[in-house]
């Protein structure tokens, strides 16, 4: 195996030998360095940052048509009244006394009287607000005719809050029901400015307007 | 020592040769300065003359805006939550009065329910008495009726048939449709 000694005197002859073509490589190298250091990332920014621009410019008219929606709904009391009718029908928490008016309420509306009733309220506040929606069972016996019976469920499915009678048991004139008065804790809202506000369709309003219509009917009728 | 004084033909043209890669190098290097910095300063000047910074201004600007409106955004996300979920819960009520009506219309005149239990599954309980086996067996024939239309009844079982005195009684369980 040889050895090839790379002295002073050595370098300076292959530097006197190749000295003209190791200025021009010089350079193609630090221009390559410096495409590949500086030039590509700045030409992938600049790309990424028209994305960027379109994205933003997305966003902006979506917050200028929210802000104009706003605006519009400034001083309006439709939304405050919506929400009243909705927590109406769903309240935040257990609202015993709202059940047992709507019990009071279909009894009277549909001429049958309330042999007993049960239920447990618990907590008035949940400890631990949940987004689910809950609900308190009732276990409830009325007395009447079949057709008396029928208007009760009707007018108590009318009445709030909202409840869902789970299950019917008829023996003579005595009717067992068992109703679900549900309710939903306010749930930590959390939301994006950036996205589109969706407003309370038309179709939305004229549910809530017959929930209006209900609740301001004592009987539900 | 002795290349320097070779004046040889050979030699000239290995020297031409060399004299030409080397200009051809350096209009490439020259080439690629231009180029390198020609891109570097469009590129660069392409980037600072973009609207970034104003759009993010403004869009800044319009969140301010807004934040005024957050509880009525808050309000409008409740509605919808709300609306949701009574829509669910209307939705999910079983319609027991109907129920009931079309069992009672199948019931003949001379039978009487004793007593009639609907759960939450739809399951139905029931218990006629008659004082004439004919009339329990027509109303039987009307439910089974029903199960082969495929209306009101998904399938019936008579779970008992009593007798005291001159009555009947008679057990059904079953589901609904």
């Amino acid at each position: 195996m040889s050895t090839i000694g790379l002295d002073q005197t050595t370098l300076q002859i292959l530097y006197n030998r190749y000295k003209k073509y190791l200025i021009s490589i010089l350079i193609i190298l630090v221009c390559l360095l410096i495409i590949f250091l500086f030039v590509i990332p700045q030409v992938q920014s600049f790309f990424l940052s028209g994305q960027k621009i379109t994205e933003k410019k997305q966003t902006i008219a979506i917050l200028e048509q929210n802000l104009q929606v706003l605006s519009g709904l400034n001083g309006s009391s439709v939304i405050d009244n919506n929400l009243t009718t909705l927590v109406s029908a769903l309240p935040p928490n257990k609202d015993f006394v709202g059940i047992i008016t709507a019990i009071t309420q279909a009894a009277i509306g549909a001429g049958v009287s309330v042999k007993d009733y049960n239920f447990t309220v618990g907590n008035l506040i949940e400890e631990k607000p949940s987004s689910e929606q809950l609900s308190l069972l009732l276990n409830l016996t009325i007395s009447g005719n079949w057709e008396n019976a029928k208007n009760f469920i009707t007018i108590l499915n009318q009445q709030f809050p909202i409840s869902d009678i789970s299950n019917v048991s008829v023996t003579g004139n005595d009717y067992s029901l068992k109703a679900a008065f549900y309710y939903k804790p306010f749930s930590q809202v959390t939301y994006d400015a950036n996205l589109p506000l969706t407003l309370v369709s038309q179709k939305d309003q004229t549910f809530i307007d017959t929930l209006s219509a209900q609740q301001n009917s004592p009987s539900g009728q | 020592m002795s290349n320097e004084i070779n004046l040889s033909k050979k030699r000239v043209e290995k020297l031409g040769y060399e004299t030409k890669i080397a200009r051809i190098l350096q209009i490439i290097s020259i080439v690629f300065l231009f180029v390198t910095l020609v891109i570097s300063i469009v590129f660069f000047l392409l980037n600072r003359s973009l609207p970034l910074e104003a759009l993010t201004t403004q869009q800044n600007s319009l969140l301010a805006q807004i934040k005024p409106y957050d509880n009525t955004i808050v309000s409008l996300i409740h509605i919808h939550d709300r609306i949701t979920n009574i829509q669910a819960i209307s939705r999910s009520r079983i319609t027991f009065t109907k129920y009931i009506d079309d069992i009672k219309n199948l019931v003949p005149s001379s039978v009487s329910i004793d007593s009639l239990a609907i759960d939450d599954k739809k399951n139905l309980t029931l218990s006629i008495s008659s004082g004439q086996l004919l009339s329990l067996d027509e109303f039987v024939g009307n439910l089974i009726s029903q199960m082969d239309k495929k209306q009101l009844i998904q399938k019936i079982t008579i779970s008992g048939l009593n007798n005291s005195n001159t009555t009947y009684q008679l057990s059904i369980t079953g589901s609904l449709l």
